[in-house]
C-alpha cells in the first residue's frame, strides 16, 4: 500500500507538469490571439474559449493537489509528524485567505504565519454586509392591472 | 463474499483488501493516462501555434475558434475525469477505514 501511495504521488506530480505545460502553451496561443490585427467575433470567442480553459486547467491542478494531501492522511497507516507538518506547509503556501473589510480589501499570505494556525482557526473573520434593492415585482407595479 | 440477507453482504476481508489494492491501481493507471492527454495536448496547441511565434503562426480565425473550442471541451473531460478519481480515492480511504475497524474488532476478540 505504501508502494501505491508513493506511485501515485509521482504520478501526480506527472499531472501537475502536464498542466503546467498545457496552461504555458495556452497562454503562449493567447498572447497570439490579441497580436492579431483582426478584431472580430471570432477572436472574441476564441479567446473566451481559451480564458475557460486555463480555470478548468487551474481546477485540475487544485484536484492533483488534494488527491497529494488525502495519501499523507490517509492512505499511510500512521502519518508522522512530518507528513502533517508537510500537509500544512502544501496548504499554506496554496491558499491566500482575503479578509474584506468594507473600505479596503487586505490579503493576508498564510505562509508568512503558517506556525500560528491555532489563531487562524479561531480568528474573527470581518463580514461585509451587502443589501440588495430589487426593483418590485411585476405583479405588484400599478401598471399590472389584470383582468 | 458472504450474502446473508438480501440488504447485508458481508465481505471477506481478503477480498476488501484485494478490492483497495485493484481500485488504487486503477485510479494510478488512469491518473497516468490523463497526464499523457494532457502532455499530448500541450504539444498539439505548440504545434498549432508553430515553432516561431510570430511567423509560424497563419491559422485563419475559423481554425482558431475550433481549435480553441474543442481544446476547451477536452480540457473540461478531464477535470470531470479528475473529480470521478478524486471520488474513487475517497472510496479507498473509506475502504481502508474498514479494514481498520475489522483489524481492530479482530485484535479486541483475540
Amino acid at each position: 500500500m505504501e508502494k501505491q501511495t508513493k506511485n501515485l504521488s509521482s504520478v501526480l506530480t506527472g499531472l501537475q507538469v502536464a498542466t503546467n505545460h498545457c496552461s504555458m502553451s495556452v497562454h503562449q496561443l493567447l498572447n497570439n490571439l490579441s497580436q492579431r490585427n483582426s478584431d472580430n467575433g471570432f477572436n472574441k470567442k476564441g479567446a473566451q474559449y481559451l480564458i475557460e480553459t486555463l480555470d478548468s486547467l487551474q481546477e485540475i491542478r487544485k484536484l492533483a493537489l488534494r488527491k497529494k494531501n488525502y495519501n499523507f492522511i490517509s492512505l499511510n497507516d500512521e502519518p508522522s509528524q512530518i507528513d502533517w507538518d508537510k500537509l500544512f506547509e502544501n496548504i499554506h503556501s496554496q491558499i491566500e485567505i482575503k479578509d474584506i473589510t468594507p473600505k479596503n480589501i487586505k490579503t493576508i499570505s498564510l505562509s508568512k504565519g503558517a506556525s500560528n494556525y491555532g489563531s487562524f482557526l479561531t480568528r474573527d473573520i470581518p463580514t461585509l454586509e451587502i443589501r440588495l434593492v430589487l426593483p418590485p415585482p411585476p405583479w405588484l407595479s400599478s401598471k399590472v392591472t389584470g383582468n | 463474499m458472504i450474502i446473508q440477507d438480501s440488504n447485508h453482504i458481508k465481505i471477506e476481508k481478503k477480498e476488501l483488501k484485494d478490492t483497495i489494492e485493484r481500485l488504487f491501481e486503477a485510479v494510478i493507471i488512469e491518473e497516468k493516462a490523463l497526464a499523457e492527454i494532457l502532455e499530448t495536448k500541450a504539444r498539439s496547441i505548440e504545434k498549432f501555434i508553430g515553432e516561431d511565434m510570430y511567423k509560424g503562426f497563419s491559422p485563419t480565425d475559423f481554425e482558431i475558434l475550433n481549435f480553441s473550442q474543442s481544446l476547451k471541451i477536452t480540457i473540461d473531460q478531464i477535470l470531470f475525469k479528475e473529480w470521478l478519481l478524486l471520488r474513487n480515492i475517497e472510496t479507498i480511504i473509506l475502504l481502508k477505514n474498514q479494514l481498520k475497524e475489522k483489524d481492530q474488532a479482530k485484535e479486541q476478540s483475540d
